[in-house]
């Protein structure tokens, strides 16, 4: 099957993923629901959110940004800038060794080995949700051809044999799976990690006027809401500047009062694990306590127990937040003054959704870029990357390409 | 006695040494403990407002607000000014941690509520040896472990036992060959770490050491998270088949608390009468229903001097009339993609 026919076939069978009657999505949303905790309204979500970028027309963008010109795949083709010809090679095969956090990683990765014409083999965790099997069950319905070219394995030794004659292996987990594979490898066998990595949201004081605040207040409880802080993407504070026409500990209690309203929506409740909870207690209580000591904080907890908490305090310290939708807001008041708590995060942060007066944006962009910030966006954005973003600030399918130079 | 109602807690203890208190006797006490902390302890009279619980309102002592135990780190938690501390006891830490500080303006109560307890659940009789691997109080004077342990060797041990931590090491060889030498009943007290760190070696050098019939050990402290964690059923095995012991008790104190939590061979760790446990829901902040796994609240009413009632994060359950501890929270694990802020700190060392 020729690139077009793999472009068009994978965007015609994210059309039928978008349907909310179509049978293998009904299976997906059950199984999120049941099987990985997930509320129903954010498992649509987040099927809606990975399929609107695997259309026909995002595919052929994405070949496009990262390829230049898709023909590279097949032969030489001229690179006019450099005076050169290039052709790329994709790997015969690619193991995927994916975790379980979110599903939509894997259905992604699985897309993009396919765009390139290799053969894929999945290892999933062995907590797996069962939504990358059920999305090739949809796969071998729509193509059986294409269906061919991708596997699942669960087992771990079965993986490793496979790694060792793979062309290129990726692996989705956290820093120490990653450390672990790579050294299991040939040394010669190319190797991509996507490792931990943690989000947050920044609000400066000119974003905080008495009209917007509401409205940013409910994209940021969105992006803490949509794939229920499992995700590198899902912010885990929201610094918040002061001097705006709204406090930041009012702005947390907007988020808060957004959030409600969200989880009030929703038919199904996602599920909470004891370590959620428990997080949740102790983060309450070091808040009761930093108040006794005069400390301005404050915390707000969903009516129904333990769904989700806001937390308000004023240091400036990288703290995270560990439980699904446990989210800290924390006030300060010049860029500086956070710029330890980046620092330490610094070499493990993904994305941030800045909100700022437009004079400032790039230059606030330039900033957080030294801190290894990859993707800037807009409130509400977070959860929602373009399939031609940077993942982890490099190149996706280009380098997963072994390319030969032709020089003239 | 500094206060008449440290006086009342005295006499109470003496009172229901030996026998169990009613509820609402306890009760009755509690309110008094109660709102003698809401009126002489600032930090914690600000805390039970912002729960919204005042003397007033109390009416059983389940209802006696509990202050987080990480509090003891951040806030002074006295009923009398802090110049007039007799004794600080700390809790264990690192040296980047902040450690937990529980202050004394008098020891009497504290060491009235140590014996009973002690002599109800572990001995009776001065007719043990003691062998205690854990460091002597004046090695480790800030340490509450280390200060019980000698009033128990005072009034239980004759004062003779012998202490096998010292300088902070564990003292391994010289306690095997002692215990390999001794004739009489013994009693090994030891934190949980300590003693399988002592097994291992036992283990390591090939030895078996027959104490003599009715030995006992007495087990405490947990292992705190460490890497080494092993259950308490695996550790008392191992203590039969390398010690002999078949008797074991389990202590279960904090350094925020005054008084102690006995278990006799693995059963429930059952509370002298001036103390109680309940087991709170996470997340309602409720009592849980009984056998409802929860986190474990203790009211001490022998903690006169600071807060009764301590919020503690071991997760526990009731269990006939005591409750059995099932481990500590450390929170959740890292999320997803998400590091905690334990691993970031770690990371960034």
């Amino acid at each position: 099957m020729n690139l077009r026919d793999t472009v068009r076939t994978l965007g015609a069978l994210s059309g039928k993923w978008m349907r909310r009657d179509f049978l293998s999505r009904r299976r997906a949303i059950t199984q999120l629901v049941r099987v990985s905790g997930f509320s129903e309204k954010m498992a649509h979500a987040m099927l809606d959110t990975l399929f609107c970028e695997l259309t026909t027309p995002k595919l052929q963008t994405l070949l496009r940004a990262e390829l230049q010109s898709p023909g590279v795949l097949d032969g030489f083709v001229r690179d006019a800038r450099n005076h050169r010809f290039v052709h790329a090679r994709a790997p015969e095969n690619i193991v995927h060794v994916f975790s379980s956090n979110i599903p939509n990683a894997a259905i992604t990765s699985i897309v993009m080995g396919l765009l390139i014409g290799s053969r894929n083999i999945a290892k999933v965790s062995r907590r797996d949700e069962g939504i990358l099997g059920i999305y090739l069950d949809s796969l071998r319905a729509h193509d059986p051809v294409l269906w061919k070219r991708c596997a699942i394995v669960n087992g771990r030794a079965e993986a490793s044999h496979l790694m060792k004659q793979a062309g290129l292996v990726v692996v989705y987990g956290n820093d120490e799976s990653l450390e672990e594979i790579r050294k299991s490898i040939p040394a010669k066998t190319p190797f991509v990690g996507y490792g931990h990595r943690v989000s947050f949201a920044l609000i400066l004081h000119e974003a905080l006027s008495k009209e917007g605040a509401v409205r940013l207040a409910k994209k940021t409880a969105y992006d803490v809401w949509m794939a229920d802080q499992r995700g590198c993407l899902s912010p885990v504070i929201v610094f918040t500047q002061q001097g705006g026409k709204v406090y930041p500990r009012d702005f947390a209690g907007m988020v808060a009062l957004q959030l409600d309203r969200i989880e009030k929506g929703e038919h199904s409740k996602p599920r909470r694990s004891m370590t959620d909870t428990l997080s949740a207690v102790r983060l309450r209580d070091q808040l009761r306590i930093k108040a006794l000591k005069g400390e301005k904080v404050g915390y707000w907890l969903s009516d129904k127990p333990g769904l989700w908490m806001v937390g308000y305090d004023e240091r400036n310290e990288a703290e995270f937040s560990s439980g699904a939708q446990i989210i800290r807001v924390k006030g300060f008041r010049k860029l500086l003054d956070i710029e330890g708590a980046l620092q330490k995060m610094s070499g493990s942060l993904q994305a941030v959704s800045l909100e700022c007066a437009p004079t400032h944006r790039k230059q606030i962009a330039e900033w957080l870029g030294l801190f290894g910030v990859n993707r800037i966006c807009r409130a509400g954005q977070l959860q929602k990357p373009p399939i031609t973003w940077h993942h982890d600030g490099r190149l996706n399918l280009a380098n997963w390409l072994t390319w030969t130079d032709l020089e003239s | 006695m500094p206060t008449p109602v440290a006086g009342d807690v005295l006499r109470f203890i003496r009172c229901y040494s030996a026998k169990p208190a009613s509820d609402s006797e306890f009760t009755v006490l509690a309110t008094r403990v109660f709102r003698f902390q809401f009126e002489n302890n600032t930090p914690y009279r600000r805390f039970c407002e912002m729960e919204g619980m005042t003397p007033d309102k109390l009416t059983s002592w389940k209802d006696v607000p509990a202050m987080p135990a990480a509090a003891f780190k951040e806030l002074t938690l006295t009923t009398f000014p802090r110049i007039k501390k007799k004794k600080v006891f700390k809790t264990s830490g690192t040296t980047s941690e902040k450690r937990g500080a529980h202050y004394f303006e008098t020891l009497e109560l504290y060491e009235a509520s140590i014996l009973p307890p002690f002599e109800k659940h572990v001995l009776r009789t001065d007719a043990y040896v003691f062998y205690i691997l854990m460091p002597s109080a004046r090695e480790a004077p800030d340490s509450s472990l280390s200060f019980m342990l000698k009033i128990v060797n005072r009034h239980f041990g004759r004062g003779k036992g012998r202490f096998y931590i010292q300088r902070g090491r564990p003292q391994f060889e010289s306690l095997a060959r002692d215990l390999g030498k001794e004739r009489k009943k013994a009693l090994l007290l030891a934190t949980a770490f300590a003693l399988k760190g002592f097994l291992d070696h036992l283990e390591e050098k090939n030895l078996h050491l027959r104490l003599q019939p009715g030995s006992r050990l007495m087990e405490t402290g947990g292992f705190k998270g460490r890497a080494r964690e092993v259950s308490k059923a695996e550790l008392y095995r191992l203590c039969r088949e390398r010690l002999g012991i078949r008797d074991f008790v389990s202590e279960y104190g904090m350094t925020e608390l005054s008084s102690q939590y006995y278990s006799r061979n693995g059963g429930p760790f059952m509370a002298p009468a001036w103390m109680r446990a309940v087991v709170m829901d996470p997340q309602t902040g409720k009592e849980c229903r009984s056998g409802r796994l929860g986190l474990l609240k203790h009211v001490d009413l022998a903690n006169t001097g600071s807060v009764m009632a301590v919020q503690t994060e071991d997760l526990g359950r009731m269990k006939g009339k005591g409750f059995e501890v099932v481990g500590r929270s450390r929170g959740s694990e890292a999320r997803g993609c998400s590091l905690s802020y334990e691993r970031f700190l770690r990371d960034s060392q």
